[in-house]
Protein backbone atom coordinates (compact mmCIF):
# COMPACT_ATOMS: atom_id res chain seq x y z
CA UNK A 1 0.00 0.00 0.00
CA UNK A 2 1.20 3.07 -0.88
CA UNK A 3 2.56 5.89 2.00
CA UNK A 4 1.88 9.06 1.24
CA UNK A 5 4.42 11.71 3.28
CA UNK A 6 3.51 14.83 4.08
CA UNK A 7 6.15 16.22 1.88
CA UNK A 8 4.92 13.68 -1.07
CA UNK A 9 0.82 15.35 -0.43
CA UNK A 10 1.98 18.93 -0.71
CA UNK A 11 4.00 18.17 -3.84
CA UNK A 12 1.04 16.38 -5.78
CA UNK A 13 -1.06 19.69 -4.36
CA UNK A 14 1.87 21.96 -6.44
CA UNK A 15 1.50 19.22 -9.15
CA UNK A 16 -2.70 19.57 -9.31
CA UNK A 17 -2.37 23.19 -9.01
CA UNK A 18 0.08 23.76 -11.78
CA UNK A 19 -2.08 21.18 -13.88
CA UNK A 20 -5.62 23.52 -13.13
CA UNK A 21 -4.04 26.80 -13.66
CA UNK A 22 -2.52 25.75 -17.25
CA UNK A 23 -6.13 24.24 -17.94
CA UNK A 24 -7.40 27.68 -17.05
CA UNK A 25 -9.44 25.97 -14.20
CA UNK A 26 -9.76 26.47 -10.60
CA UNK A 27 -10.73 23.90 -7.38
CA UNK A 28 -10.76 24.08 -3.97
CA UNK A 29 -10.44 20.99 -1.34
CA UNK A 30 -11.08 20.79 1.90
CA UNK A 31 -8.92 17.98 3.68
CA UNK A 32 -10.30 15.40 6.22
CA UNK A 33 -9.23 12.22 7.86
CA UNK A 34 -5.62 11.02 8.52
CA UNK A 35 -3.88 13.42 5.98
CA UNK A 36 -5.29 16.47 7.61
CA UNK A 37 -3.96 15.24 11.28
CA UNK A 38 -0.60 14.63 9.33
CA UNK A 39 -0.64 18.01 8.07
CA UNK A 40 -1.53 20.01 11.01
CA UNK A 41 0.47 18.21 13.29
CA UNK A 42 3.47 16.74 14.25
CA UNK A 43 2.87 12.85 13.94
CA UNK A 44 5.21 10.25 12.49
CA UNK A 45 3.22 8.16 10.68
CA UNK A 46 2.20 8.48 6.56
CA UNK A 47 -1.30 8.27 4.75
CA UNK A 48 -2.94 5.50 2.42
CA UNK A 49 -4.89 8.34 0.60
CA UNK A 50 -6.23 12.00 0.90
CA UNK A 51 -9.76 12.41 2.25
CA UNK A 52 -11.35 15.49 0.74
CA UNK A 53 -14.24 17.48 -0.31
CA UNK A 54 -14.26 19.52 -3.58
CA UNK A 55 -16.09 22.77 -2.09
CA UNK A 56 -15.86 24.43 -5.45
CA UNK A 57 -14.97 24.57 -8.99
CA UNK A 58 -14.07 22.38 -11.36
CA UNK A 59 -15.13 18.53 -10.20
CA UNK A 60 -14.80 16.66 -13.67
CA UNK A 61 -10.70 18.50 -13.84
CA UNK A 62 -9.44 18.21 -10.39
CA UNK A 63 -10.23 14.24 -10.36
CA UNK A 64 -8.75 14.18 -13.98
CA UNK A 65 -5.77 15.98 -12.96
CA UNK A 66 -5.61 13.75 -9.94
CA UNK A 67 -5.78 10.92 -11.98
CA UNK A 68 -2.80 11.98 -14.20
CA UNK A 69 -0.61 12.31 -11.03
CA UNK A 70 -1.37 9.14 -9.71
CA UNK A 71 -0.46 7.39 -13.03
CA UNK A 72 2.89 9.64 -13.28
CA UNK A 73 3.57 8.80 -9.48
CA UNK A 74 2.64 4.95 -9.41
CA UNK A 75 0.34 6.14 -6.72
CA UNK A 76 -3.51 4.28 -6.71
CA UNK A 77 -5.89 6.46 -8.70
CA UNK A 78 -7.92 6.86 -5.37
CA UNK A 79 -5.33 8.97 -3.79
CA UNK A 80 -7.61 11.80 -3.62
CA UNK A 81 -10.90 9.93 -2.06
CA UNK A 82 -14.42 11.38 -1.82
CA UNK A 83 -15.43 8.85 0.33
CA UNK A 84 -15.63 10.93 3.34
CA UNK A 85 -17.84 13.50 2.27
CA UNK A 86 -20.53 11.21 3.08
CA UNK A 87 -19.39 12.05 7.14
CA UNK A 88 -19.44 15.55 7.58
CA UNK A 89 -21.39 17.71 9.54
CA UNK A 90 -22.05 21.54 9.89
CA UNK A 91 -19.56 23.70 7.25
CA UNK A 92 -17.29 25.91 8.92
CA UNK A 93 -14.57 23.51 10.49
CA UNK A 94 -11.97 24.13 7.99
CA UNK A 95 -8.95 26.26 7.99
CA UNK A 96 -7.05 27.64 4.93
CA UNK A 97 -3.77 25.25 4.34
CA UNK A 98 -2.47 26.96 1.26
CA UNK A 99 -2.73 28.27 -2.70
CA UNK A 100 -0.92 25.57 -5.11
CA UNK A 101 1.07 26.08 -7.13
CA UNK A 102 2.01 29.40 -5.53
CA UNK A 103 0.90 32.17 -3.78
CA UNK A 104 0.59 34.16 -7.36
CA UNK A 105 -0.81 31.52 -9.47
CA UNK A 106 -3.45 29.85 -7.61
CA UNK A 107 -5.19 26.60 -9.17
CA UNK A 108 -6.04 24.75 -6.36
CA UNK A 109 -6.88 25.71 -2.94
CA UNK A 110 -6.69 23.53 -0.08
CA UNK A 111 -8.20 23.53 3.22
CA UNK A 112 -7.97 21.39 5.77
CA UNK A 113 -10.24 20.66 8.74
CA UNK A 114 -9.23 21.94 11.95
CA UNK A 115 -8.24 20.08 14.89
CA UNK A 116 -11.64 20.16 17.01
CA UNK A 117 -13.61 19.33 14.05
CA UNK A 118 -11.43 16.05 13.17
CA UNK A 119 -12.27 15.12 16.74
CA UNK A 120 -15.68 15.70 16.51
CA UNK A 121 -16.21 13.10 13.55
CA UNK A 122 -13.88 10.52 15.54
CA UNK A 123 -16.22 11.14 18.34
CA UNK A 124 -19.38 10.32 16.57
CA UNK A 125 -18.14 7.25 14.81
CA UNK A 126 -14.82 5.74 16.48
CA UNK A 127 -14.42 2.51 16.52
CA UNK A 128 -13.35 1.26 19.87
CA UNK A 129 -9.91 -0.73 20.28
CA UNK A 130 -9.17 0.46 16.46
CA UNK A 131 -6.30 3.45 16.00
CA UNK A 132 -9.41 5.78 16.30
CA UNK A 133 -8.75 5.57 19.68
CA UNK A 134 -4.69 7.37 19.50
CA UNK A 135 -6.24 9.78 17.06
CA UNK A 136 -8.81 10.75 18.88
CA UNK A 137 -6.83 11.13 22.01
CA UNK A 138 -3.98 13.13 19.64
CA UNK A 139 -6.82 15.59 18.52
CA UNK A 140 -8.53 16.41 22.03
CA UNK A 141 -5.00 17.20 23.06
CA UNK A 142 -4.28 19.45 20.17
CA UNK A 143 -7.39 21.35 20.15
CA UNK A 144 -7.53 21.15 24.00
CA UNK A 145 -10.83 19.69 24.43
CA UNK A 146 -10.80 16.74 27.41
CA UNK A 147 -13.47 16.73 29.49
CA UNK A 148 -16.78 15.00 28.98
CA UNK A 149 -18.98 18.13 28.72
CA UNK A 150 -16.80 19.69 26.24
CA UNK A 151 -16.47 16.73 23.77
CA UNK A 152 -20.45 16.59 24.23
CA UNK A 153 -20.68 20.30 23.44
CA UNK A 154 -18.46 19.83 20.40
CA UNK A 155 -20.29 17.38 19.12
CA UNK A 156 -23.62 19.53 19.60
CA UNK A 157 -21.80 22.60 17.67
CA UNK A 158 -20.60 20.30 14.13
CA UNK A 159 -23.08 17.75 14.73
CA UNK A 160 -26.15 19.62 15.91
CA UNK A 161 -28.86 17.12 14.14
CA UNK A 162 -27.41 14.09 15.30
CA UNK A 163 -27.70 14.39 18.79
CA UNK A 164 -25.38 11.37 20.56
CA UNK A 165 -27.45 8.22 21.28
CA UNK A 166 -27.04 6.72 24.66
CA UNK A 167 -24.33 4.24 23.35
CA UNK A 168 -22.22 7.34 22.15
CA UNK A 169 -22.45 9.41 25.38
CA UNK A 170 -21.14 6.14 27.39
CA UNK A 171 -18.75 5.61 24.84
CA UNK A 172 -17.41 9.52 24.69
CA UNK A 173 -17.74 9.37 28.55
CA UNK A 174 -14.78 6.18 28.80
CA UNK A 175 -12.97 8.17 26.34
CA UNK A 176 -12.95 11.52 28.33
CA UNK A 177 -11.92 9.16 31.23
CA UNK A 178 -9.56 7.49 30.45
CA UNK A 179 -8.08 10.44 28.39
CA UNK A 180 -7.75 12.50 31.76
CA UNK A 181 -6.56 9.22 33.51
CA UNK A 182 -2.82 8.49 34.39
CA UNK A 183 -0.93 6.62 32.33
CA UNK A 184 -0.43 3.83 34.40
CA UNK A 185 -4.26 3.28 35.70
CA UNK A 186 -6.13 0.76 34.05
CA UNK A 187 -9.72 2.56 33.88
CA UNK A 188 -12.49 0.23 34.44
CA UNK B 1 7.08 1.45 -0.60
CA UNK B 2 5.52 -2.14 0.37
CA UNK B 3 2.89 -3.83 -1.80
CA UNK B 4 -0.45 -3.31 -0.69
CA UNK B 5 -1.90 -6.37 0.95
CA UNK B 6 -4.58 -8.09 -1.05
CA UNK B 7 -5.44 -10.99 1.34
CA UNK B 8 -5.86 -11.39 4.59
CA UNK B 9 -3.07 -13.42 4.41
CA UNK B 10 -0.56 -11.27 2.90
CA UNK B 11 -1.59 -8.79 5.37
CA UNK B 12 0.10 -11.18 8.29
CA UNK B 13 2.89 -11.64 6.13
CA UNK B 14 3.62 -8.36 5.35
CA UNK B 15 3.17 -7.47 9.23
CA UNK B 16 5.89 -10.30 9.88
CA UNK B 17 8.23 -9.16 7.11
CA UNK B 18 7.64 -5.24 7.93
CA UNK B 19 5.52 -4.71 11.32
CA UNK B 20 6.08 -6.84 13.86
CA UNK B 21 7.31 -4.75 17.31
CA UNK B 22 6.03 -1.34 15.25
CA UNK B 23 3.11 -0.04 17.20
CA UNK B 24 -0.20 0.38 15.20
CA UNK B 25 1.45 -1.85 12.68
CA UNK B 26 -0.96 -4.44 12.54
CA UNK B 27 -3.90 -1.86 12.67
CA UNK B 28 -2.56 -0.38 9.26
CA UNK B 29 -2.09 -3.36 7.45
CA UNK B 30 -5.37 -4.75 8.44
CA UNK B 31 -7.79 -1.73 7.66
CA UNK B 32 -5.74 -1.54 4.28
CA UNK B 33 -6.68 -5.49 3.61
CA UNK B 34 -10.38 -4.42 5.01
CA UNK B 35 -10.16 -1.32 1.91
CA UNK B 36 -8.83 -3.97 -0.62
CA UNK B 37 -11.82 -6.58 0.96
CA UNK B 38 -14.67 -3.70 0.60
CA UNK B 39 -13.82 -2.36 -2.65
CA UNK B 40 -13.58 -5.85 -4.45
CA UNK B 41 -17.08 -6.53 -4.99
CA UNK B 42 -17.15 -10.46 -6.50
CA UNK B 43 -17.98 -12.85 -3.97
CA UNK B 44 -15.44 -15.42 -5.39
CA UNK B 45 -13.04 -12.73 -5.41
CA UNK B 46 -13.89 -11.58 -1.92
CA UNK B 47 -13.89 -15.72 -0.84
CA UNK B 48 -10.28 -15.55 -1.84
CA UNK B 49 -9.08 -12.64 -0.16
CA UNK B 50 -9.70 -14.90 3.21
CA UNK B 51 -9.12 -18.48 2.03
CA UNK B 52 -5.68 -18.76 2.21
CA UNK B 53 -4.37 -19.51 6.05
CA UNK B 54 -2.40 -16.75 7.55
CA UNK B 55 0.83 -17.60 9.21
CA UNK B 56 0.83 -17.39 13.16
CA UNK B 57 1.76 -14.05 14.48
CA UNK B 58 3.28 -16.01 18.03
CA UNK B 59 1.27 -13.00 19.41
CA UNK B 60 -1.93 -15.01 21.49
CA UNK B 61 -4.26 -11.65 20.55
CA UNK B 62 -3.04 -10.98 17.06
CA UNK B 63 -3.35 -14.83 15.93
CA UNK B 64 -6.88 -14.56 17.87
CA UNK B 65 -7.98 -11.66 16.53
CA UNK B 66 -6.72 -12.84 12.67
CA UNK B 67 -8.87 -15.54 13.24
CA UNK B 68 -11.97 -13.75 14.07
CA UNK B 69 -11.53 -11.40 11.29
CA UNK B 70 -11.82 -14.59 8.76
CA UNK B 71 -14.78 -15.78 10.73
CA UNK B 72 -16.42 -12.32 10.91
CA UNK B 73 -16.20 -11.40 7.42
CA UNK B 74 -17.44 -14.44 6.17
CA UNK B 75 -20.56 -14.26 8.48
CA UNK B 76 -20.68 -10.24 7.89
CA UNK B 77 -20.87 -10.44 3.92
CA UNK B 78 -21.97 -14.04 3.11
CA UNK B 79 -18.86 -16.21 2.53
CA UNK B 80 -17.66 -19.36 3.66
CA UNK B 81 -15.86 -19.37 6.96
CA UNK B 82 -12.38 -20.51 6.31
CA UNK B 83 -11.40 -23.90 8.32
CA UNK B 84 -7.75 -22.27 9.27
CA UNK B 85 -10.21 -19.79 11.24
CA UNK B 86 -10.70 -22.73 13.44
CA UNK B 87 -7.22 -23.42 14.92
CA UNK B 88 -7.61 -23.73 18.56
CA UNK B 89 -5.03 -21.42 19.25
CA UNK B 90 -6.71 -18.55 17.52
CA UNK B 91 -8.28 -17.41 21.43
CA UNK B 92 -7.16 -15.90 23.69
CA UNK B 93 -6.92 -17.48 27.27
CA UNK B 94 -8.68 -14.30 29.09
CA UNK B 95 -11.52 -12.47 28.34
CA UNK B 96 -9.95 -9.36 26.08
CA UNK B 97 -11.78 -6.01 26.21
CA UNK B 98 -9.91 -4.04 23.04
CA UNK B 99 -9.04 -0.87 23.38
CA UNK B 100 -7.64 1.71 25.50
CA UNK B 101 -11.28 1.94 26.57
CA UNK B 102 -12.13 -1.78 26.59
CA UNK B 103 -12.75 -2.52 30.45
CA UNK B 104 -14.72 0.72 31.05
CA UNK B 105 -17.18 -0.04 28.12
CA UNK B 106 -16.95 -3.93 29.56
CA UNK B 107 -21.17 -3.75 29.70
CA UNK B 108 -21.67 -2.40 26.12
CA UNK B 109 -19.07 -5.03 24.46
CA UNK B 110 -20.10 -7.58 26.21
CA UNK B 111 -23.99 -7.45 24.50
CA UNK B 112 -22.77 -6.26 21.17
CA UNK B 113 -19.21 -8.31 20.29
CA UNK B 114 -20.11 -10.63 17.37
CA UNK B 115 -20.08 -14.09 17.57
CA UNK B 116 -16.85 -14.59 15.46
CA UNK B 117 -15.16 -12.32 18.17
CA UNK B 118 -17.10 -13.18 21.51
CA UNK B 119 -16.59 -17.11 20.61
CA UNK B 120 -12.76 -16.24 21.29
CA UNK B 121 -13.20 -13.87 24.09
CA UNK B 122 -12.34 -11.17 22.34
CA UNK B 123 -15.11 -7.99 23.20
CA UNK B 124 -15.38 -5.41 20.82
CA UNK B 125 -18.28 -3.19 19.42
CA UNK B 126 -20.79 -4.45 17.13
CA UNK B 127 -19.14 -3.58 13.88
CA UNK B 128 -15.32 -3.89 14.58
CA UNK B 129 -14.01 -4.23 10.93
CA UNK B 130 -16.33 -0.94 9.57
CA UNK B 131 -14.42 1.51 7.06
CA UNK B 132 -15.33 4.45 5.21
CA UNK B 133 -15.30 2.09 2.27
CA UNK B 134 -17.03 -0.51 3.56
CA UNK B 135 -20.68 -0.80 1.56
CA UNK B 136 -23.68 0.58 2.63
CA UNK B 137 -26.34 -1.65 3.23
Amino acid sequence: MQELSKAAVEDAFRELGEILVRAGKMAEIAVYGGAAIMLQLEVTFRTADVDAHVESGDHGALMQAAREIAERRGWLRSWLSEAVTIYLGEPGGTTLYGNYPNETRVGLRVYVAKPDYLLAMKLRAMRIGRRDEEDAALLARASNITTFEAMLALLHRYFPKEPPDARRVAIVGQFAKRLNAPASDDVG
Amino acid sequence: MRPHPTTLAEAVRLYRQHGEGREGAFSVLLDEFLDAFYTEIDPSRRQAMIDEAPPRTGEERHDAYIGAVGEHLARRWGLRIPPWSDAPWREVAEPWFVGMMGKGLSGLLLVESPIAFRRRRIFTEAEPLRRARMPIE
